[in-house]
């Protein structure tokens, strides 16, 4: 279930609707589960669900397309092949918002607020402490993250909220 | 565009939205129940077959359910079999490299050849780059070897190839090789350990921090390093010896200071006297590193200062005269914070609220 959230996210990203999104990725568990799959590794189960997830969302909004009667955005839903190295991307998300989520209660309450487009100063007075303390729970923040998680993440996650 | 990598996406529009694909995404992600969907899966799996269905492929899916889970759980976490309890206790960071004979035997000669002594570890990216160039060496070859970095909360007990035992607390990072070859022992911590270790005249085991290093024969020592703590603050290592004798030295300082049992000294960065000693009472320092948190004759304001370390919580006094009264007991250290508040606060008389990671100390 490691990846139940962030599947569901991922999913929400193309249907905009989380309880659908949540009964995709349910699916997609079901599916697995009645299946005699197994997986050598982690990576062949990780870019198995997420591409069955990706499948099973272009599903559904072509089926939307048809009812009504847009036909002509159907084209747009075909099923990309994606490589699996796409898939493996897409569960860095899962893996920054498991180390956002990790950190301290003040860290964790400014990098979010940030995430959410708000500045340092608005941080400050929305949580009622100075400039200067919201900006070293930033940094220690980061500094957590940085044990955390690897380069490229830590970048990516840098230039987010910078 | 989905097939590139998030960095390569980033450096074409630096300025796309994925600032908000990614709040967004993370609200979601945050939304999620995942206990009820575990539920209803349940519910969906084992409850409503058949009874005839459910003997045929019960055993079938129950081991599926077992890979599937095994499987989703992260690969990467070390599991705490100490206390009989499976909760992953540290990450290896994932670019943990193994060394190899030939990286072994490269470092062993880039160590001998004097370029790079025992400081490796303690040294800044650009040196290590510098002398990896120098060697030969990747920066990854030269710092080789395994880097653990707990979790925050969690604590864990590694075993070093020379027998000696290093108790990691939470929020650690310690950089070690799975080997130790050359003349001396070294390894790297940043944060809390207490470190057991095996005695070896003929190899002495030195443990580097940001700010300088100890060095020692066989004995017992707690090490703290803090390096990210308020501005104002001084970032220092601290080290407090419980059993046999160490000599410290600061980064920039040639000089050593041996210590003796119940010192603790405190490492600075500085030229001249980077070193301050001071005896102490050693059990407040280690009491992380036993089962119990033990106070006899304590001031709260001491205890305090114990439990908010190992809970990683903020602690005030809304009234001075708190801090001063006498505490006598026994706590276990796995319970929760709250528990042990409410013992403390029905004892002495105060009144405590806890508040996220902020408790607040009050007398009626």
């Amino acid at each position: 279930m490691t990846y139940y959230k962030a599947l569901v996210s991922y999913a929400n990203t193309f249907l905009s609707d989380l309880s659908t999104s949540e009964d995709v990725v349910q699916d997609v568990f079901s599916k697995l589960f009645e299946s005699n799959m197994s997986f050598d590794n982690e990576m062949k189960q990780k870019v198995f669900l997420y591409r069955t997830t990706h499948n099973k969302c272009i599903d559904i909004l072509r089926k939307n397309a048809v009812h009504s009667q847009n036909s002509d955005n159907i084209a747009e839903y075909n099923r990309e092949i994606l490589s699996e190295q796409a898939y493996v991307s897409e569960d860095i998300y899962r893996e920054m918002f498991e180390a956002i989520n990790r950190l301290p209660g003040k860290q964790r309450s400014v990098i979010t607020m940030n995430l959410d487009g708000h500045n340092l100063k608005e941080i400050a007075e929305m949580l009622d402490i100075t400039y200067e303390t919201a900006r070293t729970h930033k940094k220690r923040a980061i500094a957590t993250l940085k044990t955390m998680l690897d380069k490229e993440s830590i970048l990516l996650l840098i230039a987010i909220i910078m | 565009m989905k097939e590139n990598k998030f960095t390569d996406i980033l450096k074409e529009n630096p300025e796309i939205s994925k600032r908000t694909d990614f709040a967004s995404r993370y609200r979601d992600y945050n939304l999620v129940d995942e206990v009820s969907a575990w539920e209803k899966f349940e519910r969906k799996h084992f409850r409503n077959t058949t009874v005839s269905h459910k003997r045929n492929n019960f055993m079938k899916t129950l081991g599926k359910a077992a890979i599937v889970i095994l499987l989703a759980s992260a690969t990467y976490l070390i599991y705490n079999n100490t206390f009989g309890e499976k909760t992953p206790i540290a990450a290896i960071e994932s670019n943990a490299v193994k060394i190899s004979p030939v990286m072994a035997s490269n470092i062993d000669r880039a160590k001998k050849s004097g370029k790079v002594g025992a400081t490796i570890a303690a040294m800044s990216k650009e040196e290590q780059m510098e002398v990896a160039e120098e060697c030969g060496l990747s920066t990854e070859e030269l710092l080789e070897a395994q880097r653990i970095t707990t979790i925050q909360n969690n604590e864990y007990w590694l075993k070093l190839s020379d027998g000696s035992i290093i108790h990691i607390n939470g929020g650690t990072r310690v950089i070690y090789p799975e080997h130790f070859y050359g003349n001396t022992r070294d390894i790297y911590i940043e944060g809390e350990a207490y470190c057991m270790i095996a005695e070896d005249k003929e190899h002495p085991f030195i443990v580097h921090t940001p700010h300088g290093e100890v060095k020692e024969l066989g004995t017992e020592f707690n090490v703290c390093t803090r390096t990210n703590t308020h501005p104002g603050k001084d970032l220092y290592t601290e080290v407090v010896l419980v059993k046999g004798s160490i000599a410290v030295r600061g980064n920039n300082e040639q000089r050593e200071y041996l210590m003796k049992p119940g010192d603790c000294a405190t490492i600075v960065d500085k030229k001249e006297g980077s070193v301050s000693m001071t005896h102490v009472d050693v059990e407040p320092y280690i009491a992380w590193n036993t089962g119990q948190f033990s106070f006899r004759d304590k001031s709260l304001e001491d205890v305090m200062f114990v439990l908010s370390k190992w809970y990683n919580v903020e602690v005030e006094f809304a009234n001075d005269e708190a801090r001063s009264i006498l505490i006598i007991g026994n706590f276990d250290r796995y319970e929760s914070i709250s528990g042990i508040m409410s013992a403390i606060s029905k004892t002495t008389n105060t009144k405590i609220s806890i508040n996220g990671q902020r408790i607040v100390i009050d007398t009626y």
